[in-house]
C-alpha cells in the first residue's frame, strides 16, 4: 500500500510538471525517485507522454511564474501582447481596481543601475498626460522585469484588427478597408486617416514635452467601444539632446514622422514595413497601390513622402502629417484634383 | 476552494455585471472545447462542432446562473465549484445534442458510414486517437502508428470506470481535486485510482505488443 502511494505521488508529481511545462525531461525526474520505483515509474510515467495530448504553443498561456509573486498584484489573464512585452489583466489591491499589466523585458547591457534608470524614465513619460494616451497608474520594477499599470481599454489593438483581417483575407495586402470591421466597427479609409492624424497630433504635443517616440506599431494603440483611438505611452521614450555638432541640426521631428508613416503603411497594406522591404530589396519599400489597388492615391502619396529614407523628404513634423491627413479625412485631395475630378466625372451616372 | 478571479466574477455576476463571468468563461473555454471534442459522438462530428456546443452551453450559463448565485448564497454543500458546474452543463448539452441528431440518423444508422474504429466505440477510439498521435519523444512514425492502435485497443479493455479516470485526467485535463470532487472520493483516493487505472492500462498494452 504505502509503495502504491509512493508511486501515485510521483506520477501525479510527473503530470503536474508536464502540465505545465509541457515536456519532462524523464531521466532527470527519475534520478529524483528511490531506486525501488524507477523502473515502475518509468513505464508508467512513458505511458503517461503517450496519453498526454500536445497542444499547440506549448502549455496554457499561463503567466510567466516570476508575475505569480508580484507584490500587490492578482494576475488574472494574459491580454493579446503589446509591441514591448506581454500584458496581463490584473486586480491591483492597493488601487481596488482592474488594471492593464504590462511586463517589459530588462533593457539591453542590464545590471541593476540600467534597471533602475529605465524605471526612472519610465516614471517621467508617464506623467504625460493626454486626452488619448492611456494613462499609466504604477511603474515599478521586480526581479529584472519592469511592469507598467495602465487603465485597462476595452477594445481591440490596431494589430489585433490587422492580424484578424490578414488571416482572413488570406494573405497580406488584400483591402486595406480592411482594416474594416474591428472591434469598433467598419473603418473606412477616412476612419484611417483620422486614427493617424491623431496619433500624429499626440506626438506633436509630446514632442513639447520632450518625448520622442520608441518605436510606433499598432499594438501600441487601441480603439475603444467608440472608436476613440488610445496610444499606449510606453510608445515614447524621454528626448535625448543630438550630439554636439550634429549637421543637420535635428530635432528628431522628421525621424518621428517616418515612424508613423511606417505604421500608416502597415495599417494600408496589412504588412509590416520591415517585411515589405526586406521583400523588395534592403531600401526599398514597395508602393501601398502595388499592394492593394484599392488604397487611394492621395493617402499612398501621404504614407510614402512620411517613409521617405531621407529626412528632408519627409513632412517637416508630426503636425504638418496631421494637416495632411486631414484635409484627406475631410476629402479635399491635397494634390492630384482634377484627375480626382475627372475620375468621379466618368464615374457619375449621366 | 474559489479563486480570487472567480470571486470577483461571480459577485459581480451576483450584483447584476455579466461582463466578468463572460472573461471567466472565455478562460475556460480551451478546456471546455477539448471536453466537447473528446465526447462528440463521431457519427455527427461532422455537423456539429465543439464551438456549436460551446455555444449552447454558454447560453445554458447564462439561462441558469441564477440557480447557481442562489446555492452559492446559501452555501449549500451540493454546490460544485464553478469550471465543473460549466462543465456539467457542457455535458448536458452534448447529451441533448447527441438525443436530437442521432435520433434524427436512427431510419438510415445502417447507411450511416463509419469506419471499423468508430465501430470499436466512439470515445475510447476518439481518446486513444487523440491522445496517442502526440508525441513528446521522437520513436519514429510506424513506431507511432502501432502505440497508437494499441493504447486504443487497450482503452477498449479497459473497464468503464477506468476509462473515465484516465479521460477526466488526461484529455479533459481536470485537477486531481477536481476529479476527487467528481467521484465523491478523497484527493488521494483518486490519485490511487488513476494510478491503478494507468497501470492496467500499461498492462494491457504491454500484452498487446508482446502478443504481435
Amino acid at each position: 500500500m504505502a509503495r502504491e502511494e509512493e508511486l501515485a505521488k510521483y506520477v501525479d508529481e510527473a503530470e503536474r510538471r508536464v502540465a505545465a511545462e509541457g515536456t519532462l525531461d524523464l531521466e532527470a525526474f527519475l534520478a529524483e525517485a528511490p531506486d525501488e520505483l524507477r523502473d515502475e515509474l518509468h513505464k508508467l510515467i512513458s505511458m503517461i507522454l503517450v496519453l498526454r495530448p500536445k497542444r499547440p504553443g506549448g502549455p496554457p498561456s499561463a503567466p510567466r511564474a516570476p508575475l505569480d509573486d508580484l507584490p500587490g498584484y492578482d494576475i488574472y489573464r494574459r491580454l493579446a501582447p503589446g509591441s514591448k512585452g506581454d500584458a496581463y489583466l490584473a486586480w491591483s489591491e492597493a488601487l481596488e481596481r482592474w488594471v492593464t499589466l504590462h511586463v517589459l523585458p530588462a533593457p539591453e547591457g542590464s545590471g541593476e543601475s540600467r534597471l533602475t534608470e529605465r524605471v526612472r524614465d519610465l516614471e517621467r513619460v508617464a506623467q504625460f498626460d493626454h486626452a488619448n494616451v492611456v494613462p499609466v497608474l504604477d511603474v515599478g520594477q521586480f526581479g529584472e522585469l519592469i511592469y507598467v499599470a495602465t487603465e485597462p481599454i476595452d477594445g481591440e489593438t490596431l494589430s489585433e484588427t490587422v492580424s484578424r483581417m490578414r488571416d482572413q483575407r488570406g494573405g497580406p495586402g488584400r483591402s486595406a478597408r480592411a482594416v474594416a470591421a474591428g472591434a469598433s466597427g467598419p473603418l473606412t479609409f477616412q476612419d484611417l486617416a483620422r486614427i493617424v492624424r491623431t496619433i500624429a497630433l499626440i506626438v506633436e504635443v509630446a514632442r513639447t514635452r520632450g518625448l520622442r517616440l520608441e518605436g510606433l506599431n499598432p499594438g501600441d494603440v487601441c480603439l475603444d467601444g467608440s472608436g476613440k483611438p488610445w496610444l499606449q505611452s510606453l510608445a515614447f521614450r524621454l528626448a535625448t539632446p543630438p550630439p554636439a555638432g550634429a549637421y543637420p541640426p535635428s530635432d528628431g521631428a522628421r525621424e518621428d514622422v517616418q515612424q508613423i508613416g511606417l505604421f500608416l503603411y502597415e495599417l494600408l497594406t496589412l504588412r509590416p514595413a520591415i517585411e515589405t522591404a526586406r521583400d523588395a530589396g534592403a531600401n526599398h519599400l514597395t508602393g501601398p497601390r502595388q499592394i492593394d489597388r484599392s488604397i487611394p492615391k492621395g493617402l499612398e502619396s501621404i504614407a510614402q513622402r512620411a517613409c521617405a529614407p531621407e529626412p528632408a523628404g519627409r513632412q517637416a513634423s508630426a503636425a504638418v502629417l496631421a494637416e495632411e491627413l486631414d484635409h484627406f479625412a475631410k476629402r479635399v485631395p491635397p494634390r492630384g484634383l482634377f484627375r480626382g475630378l475627372r475620375s468621379w466625372l466618368r464615374a457619375s451616372p449621366r | 476552494m474559489e479563486s480570487n478571479a472567480e470571486m470577483r466574477a461571480l459577485d459581480a455576476a451576483a450584483r447584476g455585471d455579466t461582463t466578468l463571468l463572460g472573461d471567466l468563461l472565455s478562460q475556460h473555454s480551451d478546456r471546455l472545447r477539448r471536453i466537447a471534442q473528446a465526447r462528440i459522438d463521431p457519427r455527427i462530428a461532422a455537423r456539429l462542432g465543439p464551438d456549436d456546443v460551446l455555444q449552447e452551453a454558454f447560453l445554458d450559463v447564462a439561462r441558469r446562473i441564477g440557480e447557481y448565485l442562489e446555492q452559492r448564497n446559501a452555501q449549500s454543500e451540493e454546490r460544485l465549484p464553478f469550471f465543473l458546474w460549466v462543465r456539467l452543463l457542457t455535458r448536458q448539452v452534448i447529451a441533448r445534442l447527441h438525443r436530437e441528431h442521432l435520433g434524427a440518423l436512427k431510419r438510415d444508422a445502417g447507411r450511416e458510414a463509419r469506419s471499423p474504429r468508430q465501430a470499436l466505440g466512439c470515445t475510447t477510439v476518439l481518446i486513444a486517437h487523440q491522445l496517442a498521435s502526440s508525441h513528446t519523444t521522437p520513436t519514429g512514425a510506424l513506431r507511432r502508428i502501432e502505440q497508437r492502435e494499441a493504447v486504443a485497443v487497450a482503452l477498449e479493455r479497459l473497464s468503464e470506470d477506468d476509462r473515465e479516470v484516465l479521460m477526466l485526467r488526461h484529455y479533459e485535463e481536470l485537477s486531481n481535486q477536481e476529479i476527487a470532487t467528481l467521484l465523491g472520493v478523497t484527493e488521494s483516493g483518486a490519485s490511487m485510482r488513476h494510478l491503478r487505472a494507468l497501470t492496467r492500462l500499461k498492462a494491457i498494452t504491454a500484452d498487446l505488443e508482446l502478443s504481435q
